[in-house]
């Protein structure tokens, strides 16, 4: 009964065949593509969070216990690694004063899907990585408390306290640049 | 329109992300990083070595310096025992 592509390869990248990851590769950089695109701001960037979501995962296979589907192991990754990222970008932020007038983005003037990515981005940049993630991940993507609690590691209470912070922040932030 | 609405709306409008392909670079990637694991191999093997060596030289200079004093040692013991 075990047809799981997933985990045939598992065995084989375990094994030491490269061209098993890279079907694994394949199969699942869509769908994180999707998800990382949250946390980079341009093609480039999603793309090298796409590639340390897969490298972390490589260096991790012996972790995965196959309790759960290999998605959903893998979205825990990609969670970290885009959070990471955004701490990072924080900091480059803060050292740089990347500041620059919200006004000029509005949701009614974002017709362009590249404008309105940048008005998204500019609009999140500004939020800390713990209030973009739990918005992120509840109100972007659609995951539920107990969802986002498994993805980040934080606790059902927590994912809630977090969300209601981060969503009190946006409301300010907004309200400040209309 | 409240905070989320506003912001799931920008979301809706930017759009799919384009298709990415980043299956060759991460195998790139996965083979520098291993080829680095295995560089630095021989730098613990190294590192593993030299303090077994250390710490041989401080045994053994433990046990020479033990040595030393056994001498001493035994010409004193007749000493004393010719005063008691």
């Amino acid at each position: 009964m075990d047809h799981d592509p997933d985990r045939a390869d598992i065995t084989a990248s375990l094994a030491g065949d490269g061209e098993a990851f890279r079907r694994i590769v394949l199969r699942h950089q869509a769908a994180i593509a999707r998800r990382m695109r949250r946390f980079g701001r341009d093609t480039a960037a999603v793309e090298e969070l796409v590639q340390d979501v897969f490298v972390e995962a490589y260096f991790s296979l012996r972790g995965y216990s196959a309790k759960a589907p290999f998605e959903h192991w893998l979205n825990v990754i990609a969670t970290r690694v885009g959070y990471g990222f955004l701490k990072r970008r924080q900091k480059q932020m803060r050292s740089t004063s990347h500041v620059t007038d919200l006004e000029n983005y509005s949701a009614s003037q974002t017709e362009n899907p590249s404008e309105a990515a940048e008005a998204l981005h500019h609009v999140l940049d500004r939020l800390s990585p713990r209030d973009r993630l739990a918005i992120t991940l509840l109100h972007l993507e659609n995951h539920t408390v107990a969802e986002t609690a498994a993805l980040t590691g934080w606790s059902k209470t927590m994912v809630k306290v977090q969300a209601f912070r981060a969503r009190a922040n946006l409301r300010k932030l907004l309200e400040k640049s209309s | 329109m409240n905070e989320i609405e506003h912001i799931q709306k920008l979301d809706a409008a930017a759009g799919k992300v384009p298709p990415v392909d980043v299956s060759t670079r991460v195998l790139r990637e996965i083979r520098v990083a291993r080829s680095r694991i295995t560089d630095a191999k021989p730098l613990w093997f190294a590192a593993l070595v030299s303090g077994l060596a250390a710490a041989a030289v401080v045994l053994v200079a433990a046990q020479t310096f033990s040595g030393l004093q056994d001498p001493l040692g035994d010409l004193l013991t007749p000493v004393l025992t010719a005063f008691q």
